[in-house]
């Protein structure tokens, strides 16, 4: 009887099912409407919405019928890209409209939602033909900044400091370019969440009793205000990264290598070839890059100082 | 995938054993001007723990992985990368040889075409990695000393690279040079201070490359201990331990006659004596 418990209780392929027949969750992120079967607590929900992007459960193939290229966790084709991770489960992301979703029965939900919002939302931008930068985004009301640079480097724990001197997040991890009214370059709200490491939130004397991103690592979701007015114009880019020096320092990035590094800092970007999609990305990029200012920043790996790095760079990209 | 093209060649070595002197000599070896090359611009290796490059084969954040589930799928970030490398790739690693959870060796044979293995003295490793972590002798000698180190290991924090399963010093010895069933050639960090361009031309030839002497010669002239710590002292080396004052510090062999207690010198010879034995850290009669 206990067992039968048990196993009633841990397989949650059960309960999406049973999600399935019964609800539709709206939200929006990204300047997209999105109806999921899946509900995704992550977002910011909406009512009374025609769907750009549908979520759902079904059937999803092992393999694409026509592969353009793969990476160890995904197969793309044109219009077609499959994500799967062993224990979680596989996902399809078609035309930029749609992802379905076949979970494993041991999947935990967060489990689902990570990879959901992560590499497979990634794998929708770019099917649309939306330019994403692996970054955060941070805005003083006035003007908008956004904080790229490889894994690691604390893109999402400089955000946490800037937030910390008053400023606002608009985006963490994944910032969409999109347009405003006035033809202007803007980032699309992003999912209202920091993604912050124990020692991140404990530096900023922050509370740690927050949703886990996996159980099995102190890596947080940090709720953030969403923001309300229009997003403002975006007008700079800065690429972190830290070294074992002593000093904060920046120097601006010219001429060519700021679309070379405009590009390099995309959001999945070893998706795009493989997608087709070479020819719009290249667009999106050739139009931003004039558009912006670029910056080198760096920060010294040790000792860390979150907030003395927020304020050095407050003063560089809102006061200058 | 395509049939696996053996173009990788593992720089491997326990940490502060001249795994690094080694890829500054080859960068040097490679380059087209006489001039020694720019330590902090040295492109011609990567690492086995790179979370970037990781990450562009999977399709994903590393960082949202578990370590036992990003080495489980390592085997495969390496195939990848080996098959979309035109030439050779060095690749440099402080891991020890081992399989992942489901039985497979991280450092896959099939794309592998060779490895170097670098081994110093323990006795001098653990002076020059104790600087290097701004750790005490006594806690980097129990490092050195258990099977379970790991490198990059917290789980509350992110590291710019991934775990690494990094075992005692005789351990990873004997992971490279017995169990992995790869092409090893070893070398002796002493061998290559005492005797450097018989034990670089050696490597060269193992590795199959063809130099003249006078090259040899130029690029180990170039990548000597005084031409490093000048350029160190001067620009900075962005490999340099984040609680180290400088990565390059003495290039010696033989410290530990002054700096290591006898205690301390017991503790590290009674789990290392077989390894250290074997490769003439210790006398026979030791």
């Amino acid at each position: 009887m206990f067992r039968h418990l048990c196993l009633i209780k841990h397989d949650r392929f059960v309960v999406y099912l049973c999600q399935k027949r019964l609800n539709k969750y709206y939200y929006k992120v990204y300047g997209l409407n999105i109806c999921s079967e899946l509900e995704l607590p992550e977002l910011s929900p909406v009512q009374n919405i025609k769907e750009d992007v549908i979520i759902g459960f079904g059937k999803v193939p092992e393999h694409l019928p026509k592969v353009r290229g793969s990476g160890v966790l995904f197969e793309a084709a044109l219009n077609d890209f499959l994500f799967k991770f062993e224990g979680i489960g596989r996902y399809r992301v078609q035309y930029g409209r749609r992802i379905i979703i076949q979970p494993e029965r041991e999947a935990l939900p967060a489990e689902i939602r990570l990879i959901l919002l992560g590499s497979c939302i990634g794998a929708l931008l770019h099917q649309r033909g939306m330019l994403a930068i692996h970054g955060s985004a941070i805005t003083d009301g006035k003007q908008t900044t956004i904080l790229s640079g490889q894994s690691g480097v604390g893109k999402s724990s400089l955000a946490a400091g800037l937030l910390e001197l008053g400023y606002s997040v608009i985006a963490d991890d994944i910032s969409v370019i999109g347009l405003n009214g006035k033809q202007h370059f803007i980032v699309e709200n992003g999912i209202p969440h920091l993604k912050l490491w124990k020692d991140v939130l404990v530096h900023l004397n922050q509370d740690v009793d927050l949703t886990k991103v996996r159980p099995q690592f102190e890596k947080y979701r940090k709720p953030i205000p969403v923001l309300e007015d229009p997003p403002p114009t975006l007008t700079r880019l800065i690429i972190l990264s830290a070294s074992n020096s002593t000093d904060f320092s920046y120097s601006e990035i010219l001429g060519r290598d700021k679309f070379h590094l405009l590009r390099n800092n995309t959001y999945r970007l070893q998706f795009i070839d493989k997608m087709n999609q070479t020819e719009a990305h290249f667009r999106n990029l050739s139009q931003l890059v004039n558009s912006i200012q670029m910056f080198h920043a760096n920060r010294p790996h040790y000792p860390q100082n979150i907030l003395e790095f927020a304020k050095y760079m407050s003063e560089i990209i809102f006061k200058t | 995938m395509p049939e696996a093209k053996k173009n990788i060649v593992w720089l491997a070595s326990y940490p502060k054993s001249g795994n690094t002197w080694f890829r500054i000599f080859l960068s040097n070896l490679f380059s087209d001007s006489p001039q020694a090359v720019n330590i902090n611009e040295l492109t011609e290796t990567t690492m086995s723990s790179n979370r970037s490059i990781i990450d562009s084969y999977l399709g994903m954040h590393s960082s949202e992985l578990t370590a036992k589930e990003i080495d489980k799928l390592r085997p495969q970030v390496f195939k990848r990368f080996s098959d979309e490398k035109e030439g050779t790739a060095y690749v440099k690693t402080h891991e020890a040889w081992t399989l992942n959870s489901i039985g497979n060796p991280i450092f896959p044979k099939e794309i592998t075409k060779g490895v170097i293995y670098i081994i110093r003295n323990p006795l001098d490793i653990v002076i020059s990695y104790s600087y290097h972590n701004n750790e005490s002798i006594d806690k980097t000698i129990s490092i050195l000393n258990n099977d379970f180190s790991k490198l990059c290991e917290k789980k509350e924090k992110l590291n710019i690279q991934t775990q690494q399963i990094l075992t005692s010093w005789s351990s990873h010895v004997r992971s490279w040079t017995d169990d992995s069933n790869l092409p090893v050639h070893i070398i002796r960090y002493e061998d290559m201070l005492d005797h450097p361009l018989k034990s670089f031309k050696r490597a060269v030839d193992f590795l199959n490359l063809k130099y003249e002497e006078s090259e040899i010669i130029n690029a180990i002239n170039n990548s000597s201990f005084d031409t490093l710590k000048e350029m160190e002292t001067s620009d900075g080396f962005l490999e340099r331990g984040i609680y180290s004052e400088a990565f390059f510090r003495k290039g010696e062999s033989n410290e530990w006659e002054s700096e290591l207690l006898e205690t301390q010198i017991n503790e590290i010879v009674k789990y290392q004596h077989k390894i250290m034995k074997r490769f003439g850290y210790l006398k026979e009669s030791e």
